[in-house]
C-alpha cells in the first residue's frame, strides 16, 4: 500500500543544509497499522508530509494506495486521508460545515457527505458540537475534529500525525478503538506517528523506528521487544548508597549497561526473576536498606535506548 | 474543477455572513468617491486641455470601477496567509481539488464584492446624476471589472504564498499599489497634453491604463479599435498570466 525507495529529504535553513530525512526505504502492506516512532526532528512529519504529496522529495520514489507519487500526486490524495500534526480547521465555520465541505471536496455527494459528517463526528464523540463554531471547542475537541476530517471520506490510507497528542486517556482510548474498527471493517491501512510508546505498542502491525532522518529499526513490537534480549532490573535506594549499589549490579556477571537515576540503579539481565533472590542477599550483606526492586518487561524505549543509547522519553514532547 | 471552486467559494461566504459589517463598510465605500471625489474632478476636467472624450462623469465613473478593482483585490492576499498559518491551506491543498480550482475559490468573494460595490456607483449615478448608462455598457464593463478583479487577486493570493510573511507581503503591496494606480490615471487621466512626455510613456506602459480605457471605452459604448482591441488583448494576456503564475504556485510545494 505505502512502498518507498530511499525517500529523502533536505531544507536549506540561513545557507546550511538540514537532512531532515536520509534515504528512507518503507513496505507496508494494505490493512496494516503502521508507526513511525522517533524523537523530536526525527523527520517523522517531513516522510508524512512527502508521502501526503505536500513536500517534493529531495531523492528517492514511492507509491502510495497503488499510485506514483510524483507523477500522479492527484491520484494519491484521492485515496488517502491526513491528519497533520498541527490540525487545519477555520474556527469561523462550525464543525458540522467543515465536515462537510471536506467531504464533497472528495467527491462525495451533498447528501453522501452529510450521512458521512454525522458518522464521524458519532465515531469521534463529536456528536452534539455539529453546530457549534470551532473556534469554541476545546483543545482536545478540535484534535478529535482533525482526526474526523482526515476520515470522511473513507480514505484506503490515511496518515496521522500524531494524533493523541492533547487528547485525555478515554478520548485516546475511543481513538484507537475507532482507528481499530476501521481497520476492521474497511481494511483502512493505518499510517500514525506518536510518542505514546505504549500506543505504538497496542496499535501496530509493525512499528519503524526512526532517528536523525534514517529507520534504524523496524518490526513487530514483539520482535524489537525480543531484540532486547532479558529485563530490565530497577533497583531503588537512599541516594548516598547508590553508588555502593551501582557496584554490587555490576559485580554480577549477567548484569549489562548498568546506569543510574536519580537514586535508582538500572541494568539488564537476561533472566530478571532469577537475578532477584541475588540481588537481595547482595544488598543486605552490604547493610544497604533497599527502598524497592522491581523486574521491568522491555519497551520500546529500551529498544531505541539500545540502538541509540539515548532515550525517547528523555526528550519530552515540545 | 467548478464545483470544488464553488465549495471553497461558498466556506468563504459562510465567513462574509458571519461577519458581515467590514463588508457592509466597504460597500459604502466607493459612494464616497463618488459622492465627494468625482464633483472636483468633472470641475477641474472642464479647464484641462484635450482631457478625454465622452464627458467628464462618463469618465470618471468607470475608472472608479478600477479603482475599486485594485483596493479589493490587492489586500486578498491576507485572507490566504491566515489560512496558510493555520493549516487550512495545507489541508486543501491534500485533497484532490484543482489546484485552479483552489485559487477561483478564494478570489470569488473578491470578485463578488468588486462588482456589487460596481453596481451600485453606476446605479447611483445614474439615479443622481443622471448619467446615459445603457445595459449593455453596464455589463460589459462590470464583465471587464471581473475578469480584472479576479486576475489581480490571483496575484495578490500567489504573492502571498509567495512571500509567506505578512510584513514581507504587506512592503510589496504598499510600494506598488501607489505607482501603479496613478500611473493608470483612474484618478487623473494621463494625457499628452497634460502630462510630461516620460509620464505620458510611463502610463503606458501600464496594463491597468489600456483597461481603464477599456472600461470607459465600453461604458460609453464607443468601441473603437485601440481601446477594445489592444485593452482587451492586454486583459486576457495578463488574465492567463495570473491564472498560469497561480496555479503553478498552489502546485508547487509551500513551506
Ligand atoms: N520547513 C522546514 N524548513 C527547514 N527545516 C525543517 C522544515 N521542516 C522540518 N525541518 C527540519 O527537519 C527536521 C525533521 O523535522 P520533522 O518535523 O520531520 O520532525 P518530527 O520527527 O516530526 O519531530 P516532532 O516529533 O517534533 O514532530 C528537523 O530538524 C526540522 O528542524
Ligand atoms: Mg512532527
Amino acid at each position: 500500500m505505502i512502498t518507498t525507495h530511499g525517500l529523502a529529504r533536505s531544507f536549506h535553513v540561513d545557507g546550511r543544509r538540514i537532512d531532515a530525512v536520509k534515504g528512507v526505504d518503507i513496505d507496508v502492506s494494505a490493512g496494516m497499522g503502521v508507526t513511525l516512532l522517533g524523537p523530536n526532528g526525527a523527520g517523522k512529519t517531513t516522510s508524512f508530509r512527502m508521502l501526503t504529496t505536500l513536500l517534493r522529495p529531495t531523492a528517492g520514489a514511492a507509491t502510495v494506495a497503488g499510485r506514483d507519487l510524483l507523477t500522479d500526486p492527484t491520484g494519491v490524495r484521492r485515496r488517502i486521508g491526513y491528519v497533520a500534526q498541527g490540525g487545519g480547521t477555520c474556527g469561523e465555520h462550525t464543525v458540522r460545515e467543515e465536515l462537510e465541505t471536506q467531504g464533497q471536496l472528495y467527491g462525495l455527494s451533498r447528501a453522501k457527505a452529510r450521512l458521512r459528517s454525522g458518522e464521524v463526528a458519532e465515531q469521534l464523540e463529536l456528536n452534539g458540537l455539529e453546530n457549534r463554531l470551532v473556534k469554541t471547542l476545546s483543545g482536545g475537541q478540535r484534535r478529535r475534529l482533525d482526526v474526523a476530517l482526515g476520515l470522511v471520506h473513507s480514505p484506503l490510507v490515511v496518515f496521522l500525525d500524531e494524533p493523541t497528542a492533547g487528547l485525555d486517556p478515554q478520548s485516546r482510548a475511543a481513538l484507537w478503538k475507532r482507528v481499530h474498527m476501521l481497520r476492521a471493517e474497511l481494511g483502512t491501512t493505518v499510517f500514525v506517528t506518536t510518542h505514546y510508546l505504549e500506543e505504538a505498542d497496542d496499535f501496530s502491525d509493525q512499528v519503524l523506528i526512526i532517528d536523525h532522518g534514517k529507520i534504524i529499526a523496524e518490526g513487530t513490537p514483539e520482535a524489537l521487544k525480543a531484540k532486547v534480549a532479558g529485563h530490565r532490573v530497577e533497583v531503588t535506594v537512599p541516594i548516598e548508597m547508590v553508588q555502593t549499589t551501582a557496584a554490587i549490579a555490576a559485580r554480577h556477571p549477567q548484569s549489562t549497561r548498568p546506569s543510574i537515576i536519580g537514586n535508582t540503579v538500572r541494568f539488564q539481565v537476561p533472566m530478571g526473576d532469577a537475578m532477584i533472590p541475588h540481588m537481595i542477599r547482595a544488598l543486605d550483606y552490604a547493610n544497604i536498606p533497599t527502598l524497592s526492586i522491581q523486574v521491568v518487561q522491555p519497551t520500546l524505549d529500551d529498544i531505541f535506548l539500545l540502538l541509540t543509547g539515548r532515550s525517547i522519553r528523555e526528550n519530552p514532547s515540545t | 474543477m467548478l464545483r470544488d471552486a464553488a465549495l471553497i467559494f461558498r466556506g468563504e461566504l459562510i465567513l462574509t455572513r458571519r461577519s458581515w459589517a467590514p463588508m457592509a463598510l466597504s460597500i459604502a465605500q466607493p459612494l464616497t468617491w463618488l459622492l465627494l471625489f468625482t464633483p472636483l474632478m468633472v470641475g477641474l476636467m472642464k479647464e484641462t486641455p484635450d482631457s478625454p472624450t465622452g464627458g467628464a462623469w462618463m469618465v470618471m465613473t468607470p475608472a472608479l470601477t478600477i479603482y475599486l478593482v485594485l483596493m479589493n483585490s490587492a489586500f486578498t492576499g491576507y485572507k490566504l496567509l491566515g489560512d496558510l498559518s493555520n493549516g487550512v491551506l495545507e489541508r486543501m491543498r491534500v485533497t484532490p481539488a484543482s489546484r485552479t480550482a483552489l485559487l477561483l475559490g478564494y478570489a470569488m468573494m473578491t470578485v463578488v464584492q468588486t462588482v456589487i460595490q460596481s453596481m451600485m456607483v453606476f446605479l447611483l449615478a445614474w439615479a443622481l446624476f443622471h448619467l446615459p448608462i445603457t445595459f449593455a455598457g453596464t455589463v460589459l464593463t462590470l464583465g471587464v471589472g471581473a475578469l480584472l478583479t479576479f486576475t489581480l487577486t490571483a496575484c495578490s493570493i500567489t504573492l502571498a504564498l509567495v512571500a509567506k510573511s505578512e510584513p514581507i507581503f504587506t512592503a510589496i503591496i504598499s510600494t506598488g499599489l501607489l505607482p501603479l494606480t496613478l500611473l493608470s490615471g483612474i484618478l487623473m487621466p494621463i494625457t499628452p497634453g497634460l502630462a510630461p512626455q516620460w509620464l505620458y510613456i510611463l502610463s503606458r506602459c501600464n496594463p491597468l491604463t489600456w483597461i481603464a480605457d477599456l472600461t470607459r471605452a465600453t461604458f460609453t459604448g464607443n468601441y473603437a479599435f485601440e481601446p477594445v482591441v489592444i485593452g482587451g488583448g492586454i486583459l486576457l494576456a495578463i488574465t492567463v498570466m495570473s491564472l498560469w503564475w497561480g496555479t503553478r504556485t498552489f502546485n508547487r510545494e509551500i513551506l
